[in-house]
């Protein structure tokens, strides 16, 4: 993995040397004042200095974005927007079953909660992008004249895959992005082709930017190999060396290198979980508790799972048969009170944001304790 | 001199009872009563009398005119984000979006910060915008693949509408069934976000490859969501919204029946083409060696001359997804021609020319190089 200046700037930043200021300004002027026109608000993840990073499947492109969000906030544990979404519908003017919120993502600096937004659930639906206020209070994150800068998403779909009417058709769904080191990391599938590709761009992004997809093999109990669209990941440290755990869309949970990111070829996942059928990981990211790290995964069907990550960094993952239904690999405890939760992100080393289902179709937003 | 008295008290009794009836009938437009006027981009109040209109220039200097005009979705309480501001002697609300039709607005107007003294409650407006009519309901046009045998590890499935659809709500209105009318539990998995195609028109369903797949825990559990050799039917449900909000109206359903998992690769090799005569306009023609996924289809496979360049041309995806056809857009020059297909091309079991969709270690299959060319002549 290539690590350039801006890496040590960020590691500077996150361990508070005193130049830390000056260096961050020189990673935020990289970001021209300007109008952003989403096409879509879909995926969303911050990076240091509240830059939230925006992935537009419609556009194939990722933004970075300087929200200007830098004093710490005061969501508390009982901190609780009950029907979000009719709020929200409200404010944007609309029926609540008018909008789709796509996507949650937690400034780390102020804890305030952004949410992409789609305004009409047509193709032609207005993005937007909110903000909630440890009141309550909703509005939106103004993108007409806002410190920017975008990124091609590498080997997505081009304008020329268009049916015999000319119309575009293929299209790169995205489901998770990530700043790792100084890589922005894109996790999606296509509405055609049934792969597994990782993409990867460098960040802060140049006139062109660097990109490679990379893709990743996991295993079946060592009798097949095969791969899958990539759901959500998050990243790991073991023995001193960061990895990337991702959870397919067809259950296992797997582990790789972060090293492996830069690689634009074919990978081999080792698989360290499964965690069971009818289901699809939604979000998930890696916490301390008492001592000992816990993935906390939500789910689509099987609520929230707090997984074990106590031998996660054995050689040779799954490799057997587990008789009877039982649970293979990593071990995991539902969390019974949260097993309605379609969005999740860190608020700080104690604490969630959610959104949780309320209801037949309400949305409640909320602080709940780290389980 | 008494009558001429009374006339004149008469008269002005007569004055003032009309007076007194004019003044009532024009009590709810007094002429400092602010006027609400509405469009789809904005609310407006105007008809101020000076002194109003000065309390709100000052406060329009202090950057305070939110504070006066708010516009709520009727019933709730959270305001609808726009901007306010003084223009020509009025106040504007511009809301965020242009308001939606058939949606119940109300503006509320806080008198009480212009007029202190009055003590007025908030004046509040209500306004509707009617929508437009609705035009003809959309139709599900096709379902893909078309053929109505498949391999019983098929992995995805195309719905085509004839106009954008909404998203957020597919899932619920798919279902299966098998020939004795049961319900086949989720053999698909619900994918956020749904999978459309930029123009909301097609839709991909993913049949859930932790059941297709051999050996992962889900096959192993439940087995593949379809057996071999065994009959099926999709049922799209009527109440499935467009992107104007109006249902499909009617159910679509198409059947279907399994034969054996496919785990074979297509293969260019196998492909039979019928090379067009030279200086004609005739078509190429290429069939398959089994049924390729239709959407890859309109953009996977091009036809390059010798010198390399790509003959322009209508493509035509041929029946049951098996063939491909093109009819040139002028006459083929005599010479050597390449048909090009992406590698990333898929049979309906997710095999691509590339490679399987799922490889037993240590095969062969594996290591297999993709090949993706096929050379033709016109003579």
């Amino acid at each position: 993995m290539q690590r350039g200046s801006i890496v040590a700037t960020l590691v500077a930043l996150l361990i508070g040397l005193s130049s830390a200021q000056s260096m961050a300004q020189e990673h935020l002027e990289i970001l021209q004042r300007g109008s952003v026109a989403l096409q879509f608000a879909g995926p969303m993840t911050f990076g240091p200095d509240g830059v939230l990073f925006v992935g537009d499947p419609m556009a194939a492109k990722i933004y970075a974005l300087d929200t200007g969000d830098r004093t710490s906030g005061n969501y508390g544990e009982d901190f609780a927007v009950e029907m979000i979404n009719d709020k929200i519908a409200a404010a944007l003017g609309t029926k609540a079953d008018e909008i789709l919120i796509n996507d949650m993502a937690v400034n780390p600096i102020s804890g305030t909660p952004y949410l992409s937004v789609a305004r009409g659930r047509g193709p032609d639906g207005q993005a937007v992008i909110l903000k909630v206020a440890a009141d309550g209070t909703i509005s939106e994150l103004e993108l007409k004249n806002i410190p920017h800068a975008a990124a091609q998403i590498p080997n997505a779909p081009d304008e020329n895959q268009t049916d015999r009417r000319g119309r575009p058709q293929r299209m790169l769904a995205i489901t998770d992005i990530s700043l790792i080191d100084n890589q922005v990391v894109v996790a999606g599938l296509s509405n055609e082709e049934f792969s597994s590709n990782l993409r990867s761009i460098r960040y802060p992004f140049t006139d062109a930017p660097e990109g490679t997809a990379l893709e990743v093999y996991h295993g079946a109990h060592g009798r097949y190999e095969t791969n899958s669209p990539v759901r959500t990941f998050t990243t790991i440290t073991l023995d001193d060396e960061p990895y990337i755990v991702a959870a397919y869309t067809c259950t296992p949970l797997v582990r790789f290198p972060l090293s492996d990111i830069a690689k634009s070829e074919k990978i081999r996942g080792t698989t360290v979980a499964e965690l069971g059928n009818r289901n699809q990981p939604l979000d998930m990211f890696v916490y301390e508790k008492d001592g000992e790290n816990f993935i906390l995964m939500a789910n689509s069907s099987r609520g929230m799972m707090k997984i074990s990550t106590e031998g996660i960094d054995r050689p040779d993952g799954i490799t057997s048969h587990i008789r009877g239904g039982g649970k293979a690999g990593q071990t995991y405890d539902t969390i019974d009170e949260l097993n309605t939760v379609v969005q999740l992100d860190r608020l700080n080393d104690s604490h969630a944001m959610v959104i949780m289902k309320s209801g037949e179709s309400g949305l409640d937003l909320r602080v709940v304790p780290l389980p | 001199m008494r009558v001429k008295w009374f006339c004149v008290i008469a008269t002005l009794i007569w004055f003032s009872c009309i007076g007194a009836a004019l003044a009532s009938l024009t009590a709810n437009h007094r002429p400092d009563e602010p006027r609400f006027q509405s469009t789809r981009q904005a609310v407006t109040v105007g008809n101020w009398s000076d002194q109003q209109w000065n309390v709100i220039r000052q406060l329009a200097e202090q950057d305070r005119q939110d504070e006066l005009l708010q516009v709520f979705v009727s019933g709730n309480k959270t305001p609808l984000l726009g901007t306010v501001s003084v223009v020509d002697q009025q106040l504007v609300f511009t809301p965020r979006f242009p308001f939606g039709t058939g949606v119940a607005f109300k503006a509320r107007l806080a008198f009480d910060r212009i007029e202190p003294q009055s003590r007025r409650k908030p004046i509040l407006h209500d306004f509707t915008f009617e929508p437009s009519p609705t035009g003809e309901a959309t139709q599900l046009v096709a379902m893909y693949p078309t053929a109505n045998r498949v391999p019983q590890n098929i992995l995805k499935m195309y719905l085509q509408f004839s106009q954008p659809m909404s998203r957020g709500e597919a899932y619920d209105r798919i279902r299966f069934v098998d020939d004795q009318g049961r319900l086949i539990p989720e053999p698909f998995i619900r994918i956020q976000p749904e999978l459309w195609s930029p123009d909301g028109r097609r839709f991909t369903l993913l049949f859930d490859p932790g059941r297709i797949k051999r050996e992962l825990r889900p096959n192993r559990e439940l087995g593949p969501p379809f057996k071999s050799e065994t009959k099926y039917r999709v049922v799209i449900d009527a109440a499935w919204r467009d992107a104007r909000g109006q249902p499909l109206g009617k159910e679509f359903e198409k059947s279907f029946a399994t034969a054996a998992p496919d785990r074979q690769q297509p293969a260019v090799a196998r492909w039979i083409v019928a090379a067009p005569a030279a200086d004609s306009r005739e078509r190429l023609e290429v069939t398959f060696d089994e049924p390729l996924d239709r959407g890859m289809l309109d953009h996977a496979l091009r036809v390059l001359d010798a010198s390399g360049n790509r003959v322009a041309g209508r493509p035509r995806v041929l029946d049951d997804e098996l063939g491909w056809e093109f009819v040139p857009a002028h006459p083929w020059p005599a010479g050597d021609y390449r048909l090009i297909a992406d590698p990333r091309l898929e049979d309906l079991a997710g095999n691509s020319l590339a490679k399987p969709f799922e490889t037993e270690l240590g095969s062969s299959a594996a290591s297999r190089k993709p090949v993706g060319e096929l050379r033709f002549e016109v003579k």
